[in-house]
């Protein structure tokens, strides 16, 4: 029979009456259907109780690739939450998103000015006053309990307001400089020319320049990560972005300046590049691997991603040049921490699980193993760390004691202190004066603005954002 | 009221056939119906959401749930924004090389593909292909070509003896211009189709008869081609300039490339605004701008249908 045939064997013809019945059903099923769909799609994050569902965004895990990928971590979150769901009630999702999407996607925002927010969440430092000013950060302080005094105050400084604790961190992840032990090798360095001051690291950057490779890498890319690999050199000059009330600018410095020189010289003198390869200036594997540059600065984490994504590459550190022989080599110190969304329905439960996961008596060994076996990046608490250190853990990996006591200059012999003489914690801002440094870091490095000048707008920019503010103070 | 048509007489005359008022109706909704699912789509994701832009350009939105009146605020500020009319700035200069940029390529294009081009499908389909690859796709394979001395077109500068070839991405002078040259390259091919569309409605007896009169190419493109390409070209400009300023190029190819750097040289008004709201968490302002673009290119849009009277250029054609 005839494709076109009717069931009564007569010759279907299209007319239009039979044309439109069949869209006006078309269309109505459509439109049911979707509803249904919606219906279906609704109601899955589950409720406060013992059968809810904790949905949990961040971006480690599950996934596979990518320019981040590192199994370790995936199969560390993997591992948490089978652990904590193995002990009945509420029970945690993890929902990857790509760390460039989380980082400057839309995702999380517009789940949140959906509504939609998901029930946990991880932020770095440099997006806590977004989440905190927009009254969606729940108060973990009574679920931290008499946890909170084991963490570093580097590390709490940022994610507390008013003494309440709003983010409990997972690690700290100092800044540091990498370099290619083949590309030393090749221009003839070895670890004697290792620069220690900014000029030292300009003139071994040009040595290490070619004509297919830069000597150091700087990020370049307008956004929070370039001011968070920037802020170093602005305190080692003395400088800060704030005063120390958090609510004035303090910008308009010599300080500021210099650092904004030191970009601005690197570039001039064509030893860094003005773009990046890959995933941005953090993207090790493609821009230090890869061979695109000799030099690169980058959190100790780094280390992780080079042996997961280059396992073959031979890679040295050494702290971040000073503006002058002798000075400290002041870092920042960056890192992920928990938080939850103060809206919802499973909110208790979630803090719940943030203070069993990084704060309990029994996440030590599990801190310990994120810490040194998953993401190479340093325990936020003295107990982890007296942990690591009577395990011996420290004399076995030399990447962490270097990050440890060389970058962040901590005492082994008073882990228990609060002082960390190189190391200072990511300071939290407004994205209005996020915007304004970055707008100065980039106008002196690629644009050739007087540093100075540079400097004096962005402070303008500062002082006006912060006029009318009425949020958390600002800084670390 | 029953209509009345009176048919031609015929032999055998047979009475007049009249529709009544249930077959006009009917034949009324038949065409709502055939409108109603592009009328819905465009109405739900489009007209509602500008409603609503409009209606939060008038508050303070955080994106998290408060929202506040504030006037005409958001409307004062734009104007006291330095990065504001940067991004104004960037904007127009951005339209400015990519309209006619693309318009004239386009053109050139389709002349070549519209004559006896040898192998004419392939270069039709090889001047298109572009346009079937997803812009972010675009956007990274263009980056890693033009990454600084490691690029294939940093190698070849290098090898036709340009001892230090600029950094297209990196250079605030130059970035704007190569976010426009990958546009171009990006659309070239759609529009060619659009004004090759434009070409082959052009009577052949056209260009028969220029040919007689003695007229040679380049007199038969200006004299004849351009002339009566008018309602085309009309068209794909009003459509360039609004792919212009707030087409997906002008946001997708800035995310992945550049992000509205280096020193905010690419910070085209379209991704100023997405920073402000998804950055910023600046909502209303955010949507202030939003609404001020749309009725910039509606006046736009509205004097050059003015001027043009809709595209109509020719008393033929009224």
């Amino acid at each position: 029979m005839n494709a076109l045939s009717s069931s009564r064997g007569q010759l279907w013809t299209p007319t239009r009456r039979r044309f439109l019945t069949g869209s006006l059903a078309l269309g109505v099923g459509a439109v049911a259907g979707s509803s249904l769909l919606s219906a279906c799609g609704s109601g899955d994050g589950g409720t406060s109780g013992d059968s809810a569902t904790i949905d949990f965004w961040q971006w480690y895990s599950p996934q596979e690739g990518g320019s981040y990928s590192v199994a370790a971590q995936s199969t560390w979150f993997a591992d948490l939450a089978d652990e904590w769901n193995a002990r009945g009630g509420a029970q945690v999702r993890l929902t990857y998103i790509p760390i460039a999407e989380y980082i400057e996607g839309t995702q999380l925002q517009s789940a949140f000015s959906a509504g939609e927010g998901p029930d946990m969440f991880v932020i770095s430092p440099g997006d806590f006053l977004r989440y905190y000013n927009g009254d969606v950060l729940y108060d973990l302080t009574d679920a931290l309990g008499s946890a909170a005094g084991d963490f570093y105050a580097s590390a709490m400084s940022s994610r507390t307001v008013d003494g309440r604790v709003y983010g409990i961190p997972m690690e700290s992840e100092p800044l540091t400089m990498f370099y290619s032990i083949a590309a030393f090798e090749e221009a003839g360095l070895s670890e004697g020319d290792i620069p220690a001051t900014w000029d030292q690291l300009l003139t071994v950057a040009d040595r290490l320049t070619t004509g297919s490779r830069f000597g150091v890498l700087f990020e370049t890319s307008p956004n929070v990560y370039q001011n968070f690999t920037w802020y170093p050199f602005l305190w080692q000059g003395g400088g800060d972005v704030v005063d120390d009330s958090g609510l004035a600018s303090a910008f308009d410095s010599p300080a500021a300046a210099a650092a904004l020189k030191f970009w601005q010289d690197s570039i001039a003198a064509g030893v860094a590049p003005r773009t990046m390869q890959g995933g941005g200036g953090g993207d090790l594997v493609a821009n230090l691997a890869s061979g695109y540059t000799a030099m690169a600065q980058m959190v100790t984490a780094g280390g992780s991603f080079l042996e997961a994504g280059a396992p073959d590459f031979e890679y040295g550190m050494f702290p971040l040049p000073v503006p002058e022989a002798g000075a400290d080599p002041i870092t920042d110190m960056g890192g992920w921490a928990f938080c939850v969304n103060k809206n919802s329905a499973n909110a208790e439960a979630a803090a719940e699980f943030c203070a069993w996961a990084l704060a309990g008596e029994e996440s030590v060994d599990r801190m310990v193993a994120w810490a040194f076996d998953a993401k190479k990046s340093l325990p936020v608490r003295k107990s982890v760390m007296q942990k690591a250190a009577d395990e011996g853990l420290f004399e076995q990996d030399s990447l962490m004691a270097y990050a440890a006591f060389d970058v962040v200059g901590l005492d082994a012999a008073a882990l228990d202190s609060d002082d960390t003489p190189f190391g200072r914690g990511e300071p939290r801002f407004t994205p209005e004066v996020v915007k304004a440094v970055t707008d100065a870091v980039q106008a002196a490095q690629l644009d050739g603005v007087d540093p100075a000048e540079a400097a004096g707008q962005a402070h303008e920019q500062i002082d006006a954002a912060l006029a009318g503010y009425d949020g958390a103070p600002l800084g670390s | 009221m029953a209509t009345t048509l009176q048919r031609p007489p015929t032999a055998g005359a047979s009475p007049p056939v009249t529709l009544r008022r249930p077959r006009r109706r009917r034949e009324a909704l038949a065409g709502y119906a055939f409108v109603a699912p592009s009328a819905i789509g465009v109405g739900v994701f489009v007209l509602v959401p500008m409603l609503l832009a409009f209606g939060l350009s008038f508050t303070s939105a955080d994106g998290f749930g408060r929202t506040e009146f504030v006037g005409l605020e958001n409307y004062r500020r734009m104007f006291a924004d330095p990065l504001f009319t940067n991004s104004l700035k960037v904007t127009l200069l951005y339209v400015g090389a990519f309209v006619p940029g693309l318009y004239v390529l386009a053109l050139i294009m389709a002349l070549l593909v519209h004559g006896d081009l040898p192998g004419r499908a392939f270069f039709r389909a090889a001047f298109f292909a572009p346009y079937t690859v997803s812009l972010v796709v675009v956007g990274l394979i263009w980056r890693y070509m033009l990454a600084d001395r490691v690029g294939v077109v940093d190698t070849v500068l290098r090898r036709l003896g340009v001892e230090q070839p600029p950094s297209f991405l990196g250079d605030p002078d130059l970035a704007l211009w190569t976010v426009v040259f990958i546009s171009i390259w990006f659309f070239v091919g759609f529009y060619m189709i659009i004004l090759l569309g434009g070409l082959q409605d052009i009577p052949s007896e056209l260009f028969e008869a220029a040919k007689l009169d003695g007229a040679g190419y380049v007199r038969t493109v200006f004299s004849v081609v351009l002339p009566l390409l008018r309602p085309t070209t009309f068209f794909a400009l009003v459509l360039a300039t609004i792919a212009g300023l707030a087409g997906l190029q002008a946001f997708d190819l800035i995310f992945v490339m550049t992000e509205g750097g280096p020193a905010n040289s690419t910070s085209l008004g379209i991704y100023y605004i997405y920073q402000q709201a998804f950055r910023g968490n600046q909502f209303g302002y955010a949507s202030a701008m939003a609404v001020w673009y749309a009725l910039a290119l509606i006046a736009l849009t509205g004097i050059a249908f003015w001027l043009t009277k809709g595209g109509r250029f020719d008393s033929a054609d009224r």
